[in-house]
């Protein structure tokens, strides 16, 4: 650099700290520069396992850290309240425990968790359930804690199978997967999703399957006998494609299934989980997680206590982590009787929130894709933010009692889970389009842009609707106003967006079976205003 | 010797990462663009840094300049006036029209970092480097759709 072009050093008071990114599960390591005005950029550092390479989640890390909604303080209905205030409220709470249910979020450590557990288990708190709604929590039951996948397992594959858009979700993989595929012809990437994506591009083959029918498609391949006249029709392939497939899959030497499950992507979701186990087992193959948060093995799913606070039977609800219940407004009428404390990172809602911290900004360890990693706890937490442990020490709360053993994972029935499933493809939707969900990176924060509503040019021509316009979304549940996105990547009759707002998320219908609460494709009709 | 950001749009996932890291760099301009081609690719933009660049020559107040050493084409946002001729002159449309705290977008190799632009760093794909001239020469870049894989962006 000459002198006429001075290089600006980053002043001697700035430092960079390095951390790990914990807005996905692979658990990249980046440097976060802070200086005399608090944290200012982020660093790629060349010598970590991610090779410096951040996605744009990563890189807008920074900005979440130091979002000028952090909450510093306690807050009741938006005013300032003071921790005592906050600890009487507990103490007084604490005294029926009947009444209260724990909610566990993201954004909690490994240990966080074994406080909250030891936590419910001193108060005899019964319903301690998890509220991470997206269908990839279900994963977690593949994340072998012993052995956990590693991206050395992409590289002696012969033959991968990828479910849905892994490319956007959790970039860091792209560079393994494209230099696997190119450095051997033979080698074979069959992408199935629904739409075409960032990965399908990449794909050898390309199983453009019908909106929603992962499940279907999963257990095909791993040779369920469900064959019949009404599977293509169904599917949108073919069976013979499918056989070739799933032979091929079977008799490679090494092959590697990986598997990511947006908000509202498929159908029963259990039954996608379902197809994961069967294509695993008939192929001997292993399943790499994708997914964007951590899950915690020891906690329930939470539809029973919805029903519960339905019954009036909870009247209080403790909530760890970070977007429940804000997220979804679907709740809001049922929530309107409880009285709800919830820690939260930023500050939007009328409920008791308590100042946390991010998991950036602890010391402790978390689950990713490749097993247990530690943070190291070296960028500082914004000023008043608490973790969970920090919390129950101000608050005075005890912790104590034996830990319970994870909850296994239930494995369900096919036959009742397809006939449900083909009940909901198949059902008439007059007028209606289907609304799902997908998962793109470069949404967060709305950094790089805001969420888009996907339509095929032949529904956007019917309805007189350009792209760059906005139009209404309406489901029984919600109405957003959005700008809309032309593309022939998605098929007729559907749409698709990024459900990364409340309002967004509120438009999904939601259902609840085995105790699982999940959110379903939703029917919703779209409109210019006048 | 001038080192540029070369592109193998072989590689290119659009993950949008290159973004992302400039325009958190740089708070909030996005110094580096893309182009969503429909149904072919999508095509992150980086300025070229051009021998004769009409940005340079469009700029009223010679707010954007050349290093002669190292070729690199500037602007300074003490000068500029934020009236978009660079981003109108600019063949390439990588000087992103809207303003940014009123001055254009104009990317500058990230100078301040030693180890060259953040979009390069963040790249998850690793379809974007940073690259002397010669090392370019001797790159087999855009050769690996006929020479090794039969690839192409399928629809």
């Amino acid at each position: 650099m000459n002198e006429s072009n001075p290089k600006y050093e980053i002043g001697s008071k700035s430092q960079i700290r390095k951390t790990l990114c914990t807005f996905c599960g692979f658990g990249c390591e980046l440097g976060i520069i802070s200086d005399d005005f608090g944290l200012s950029g982020v660093e790629y550092l060349p010598d970590t396992p991610n090779q410096g390479r951040i996605c744009p989640r990563g890189s807008a890390s920074v900005l979440y850290l130091n979002h000028p909604h952090r909450l510093c303080v306690p807050i009741s209905k938006n005013k300032y309240t003071g921790w005592d205030w906050i600890k009487e409220e507990f103490k007084n709470m604490l005294k029926n425990p009947d009444e209260v249910a724990i909610t566990v979020d993201r954004n909690i450590t490994i240990e966080e968790e074994l406080a909250i557990l030891n936590f419910s288990n001193k108060y005899k708190i019964k319903n301690v359930v998890s509220t991470y709604f997206e269908p990839e929590s279900l994963l977690d039951r593949f994340i072998d804690e012993k052995a956990p996948a590693c991206l050395e397992d992409i590289e002696k594959s012969q033959m991968l199978i990828v479910l849905g858009d892994i490319f956007n979700y959790a970039p860091m993989i792209s560079k393994n997967v494209i230099s696997w595929k190119f450095a051997d012809r033979k080698n074979r990437l069959v992408v199935i999703d629904s739409l075409h994506t960032h990965t399908s591009y990449f794909a050898t083959d390309f199983l453009k399957i019908e909106p929603g029918t992962e499940a279907l498609v999963l257990l095909s391949l791993a040779r369920e006998k469900l064959s019949g006249k009404d599977f293509q029709k169904l599917t949108g392939v073919s069976e013979s494609s499918i056989l070739s497939i799933a032979e091929d899959f079977k008799s490679a030497k090494n092959g590697l299934i990986i598997a990511a499950m947006p908000f509202s992507h498929s159908y029963e979701p259990l039954l996608v989980v379902e197809g994961l186990h069967r294509l695993s087992e008939f192929s001997g193959k292993k399943i790499m997680p994708i997914f964007e948060f951590v899950h915690y093995k020891r906690l329930n799913p939470f539809g029973r206590v919805l029903n519960l606070i339905k019954e009036g039977e909870i009247k209080y609800i403790i909530n760890f982590g970070e977007l429940f219940p804000f997220y979804y407004p679907q709740f809001s009428k049922d929530f309107s009787n409880i009285k709800i404390y919830s820690t939260s990172a930023l500050r939007f809602n009328n409920y008791v929130q308590l100042p946390a911290a991010l998991n950036m900004e602890k010391e402790g360890t978390i689950l990713t894709t490749f097993g247990k990693k530690t943070l190291a706890g070296s960028v500082s937490a914004v000023s008043g933010a608490k973790n969970i442990i920090q919390l129950f020490d101000l608050l005075g709360v005890e912790t104590g009692g034996s830990i319970s053993e994870p909850v296994n994972a239930k494995r369900i029935d096919i036959k009742d889970g397809l006939k449900r499933m083909t009940e909901k493809i198949t059902q008439n939707r007059d007028g209606e389009f289907v609304l799902f969900g997908e998962k793109v990176s470069y949404y967060y924060l709305g950094l790089l842009e805001k969420p888009v509503l996907k339509i095929n040019p032949l529904d956007a021509q019917k309805y007189g609707i350009k792209s760059g316009e906005t139009v209404y979304v309406e489901s029984k549940n919600n109405k957003v106003k959005m700008p809309v996105k032309i593309t022939s990547d998605i098929p007729q009759g559907t749409l698709f967006t990024q459900a990364e707002t409340p309002e967004i998320c509120g438009l999904f219908d939601y259902e609840i079976f085995d105790d699982y609460l999940y959110f379903n494709p939703t029917g919703v009709r779209v409109w210019q205003e006048e | 010797m001038a080192r540029r950001i070369v592109l193998d749009l072989d590689l290119c996932c659009g993950c949008r990462s290159c973004e992302a890291a400039c325009k958190v760099a740089f708070k909030g301009e996005s110094r580096i663009r893309h182009a969503d081609i429909e149904n072919t690719a999508y095509l992150p933009l980086a300025c070229k840094h051009c021998k004769e660049a009409l940005c340079l020559a469009s700029c009223p107040v010679n707010a954007i300049t050349r290093d002669e050493k190292t070729g690199l084409v500037t602007r300074s946002s003490f000068v500029c006036i934020g009236c978009k001729s660079c981003a109108y002159a600019c063949p390439f449309g990588v000087i992103d029209a809207p303003l940014v705290r009123h001055i254009s977008q104009k990317c500058n190799l990230c100078e301040d970092r030693a180890e060259g632009p953040r979009c390069v760093s963040a790249c998850s794909s690793g379809a974007l480097q940073f690259l002397e001239e010669d090392e370019i020469k001797k790159m087999e870049i855009g050769v690996r759709m006929v020479s090794k894989d039969t690839f192409v962006r399928r629809r």
